[in-house]
């Protein structure tokens, strides 16, 4: 239990912000560590009846005010729903797959988005395991989440578009399978970050999950041409061009880079709320000591 | 529209099914990033307006 609603000094500094409802604040944050709350509870014991200890709140004001990943990112959604609307009404009809094709303005942009997150993944990693920064691990974080959620939704897009043009939900074809291992190796991150208690160790054994992550990527890439499968082979980047019709293609790279800049201010978005919280406990339990 | 096999389906409700996926992942992700950064700031608001009193 927070121990701000067992503090009457707290309910009488504190104005209109009553204890209950910084303690539901707090709670509902979902930001903070249970050691955390434990050291709340503490700090307002008759010894110290002010969360007064926590110092230099400017330099928090400066990071709260960088909300440009945020800003642009309701740009790029804008700019998807259009994308959207363009692929289901302006698009042509596809000659052998008809309407079903028009999945593909989300399943490949959706791929490509979990393939940038892939390598925003590496860059971190590499540069966590360089400069052991906790900063890092954060990016490596926020891109594994965006990862995830881009991965899921390309196997579940790709599920859908094959039950009517293949007749199967799901078949353990290569690129299949190597796309699903990339979601397991995703979660896998995530649940590694949350079972080794923050320190060198956790940055390690982070950073070199996520290069693995990353070295998948290039297989999955390259599924379709070194086994047979039944994914069809590559149709964008391919030797001699592209065989699609030029409208078609035009939605689909606006399409790409639209969901890879989303993407990027997803995940920027997110390393921001994660530095915040992050700073807010750091600074919080130093202030105790 | 036939797939492969030569069975006839109706693609309509698989492409408005992808669409309606992609739509609560992307729009549902970005809901979730506004109302954790608006959380942290209301909390470290909180703590701010106590610390001034």
């Amino acid at each position: 239990m927070l121990g701000a609603t067992a503090c009457p000094l707290i309910m009488h500094k504190a104005g209109n912000l009553t204890p209950a409802r910084l303690s539901r604040q707090a709670i509902s944050t979902g930001c903070l560590s249970g050691a955390l709350r434990q050291r709340q509870g503490i700090i307002c014991s008759a010894t110290r009846p002010k969360i007064g200890y926590i110092q230099d709140l400017t330099a928090w004001d400066v990071k709260m005010n960088n909300q440009l990943p945020q800003r642009l990112l309701l740009v790029l959604l804008a700019l998807l729903f259009c994308q959207w609307l363009l692929a289901w009404y302006w698009v042509p009809v596809d000659a052998a797959q008809g309407e079903a094709y028009r999945i593909i303005y989300l399943h490949v942009p959706a791929a490509f988005a979990a393939f940038l997150s892939a390598g925003v993944l590496l860059v971190a990693s590499i540069m966590a395991l360089r400069s052991k920064g906790e900063q890092w691990l954060q990016l490596s974080r926020a891109s594994t989440e965006v990862g995830l959620i881009f991965t899921i939704l390309t196997l579940a897009t790709g599920s859908i578009w094959g039950k009517p043009i293949w007749g199967t939900w799901w078949t353990w074809d290569a690129r299949l399978t190597t796309t699903f291992l990339l979601s397991l190796m995703y979660g896998g991150w995530l649940l590694l970050y949350g079972a080794i208690p923050q320190g060198p160790s956790r940055t390690r054994s982070c950073s070199i999950l996520g290069l693995m992550i990353a070295a998948d990527v290039p297989i999955i890439y390259k599924s379709v041409t070194w086994w047979r499968t039944l994914h069809q082979p590559q149709t964008i980047l391919r030797s001699g061009g592209s065989t699609m019709d030029p409208d078609m293609l035009k939605v689909l790279l606006a399409g790409i880079f639209i969901m890879a800049a989303t993407s990027l201010c997803m995940i920027f978005s997110r390393r921001e709320t994660l530095l915040l919280e992050q700073e807010l406990e750091e600074r919080s339990l130093g202030g105790m000591s | 529209m036939n797939n492969m096999f030569g069975e006839a389906t109706d693609p309509m409700p698989y492409m408005w099914a992808s669409y309606a996926l992609g739509f609560l992942f992307i729009f549902g992700y970005s809901f979730w990033l506004f109302r954790g950064r608006k959380r942290v700031e209301s909390y470290l608001n909180a703590l701010k307006r106590t610390n001034s009193k």
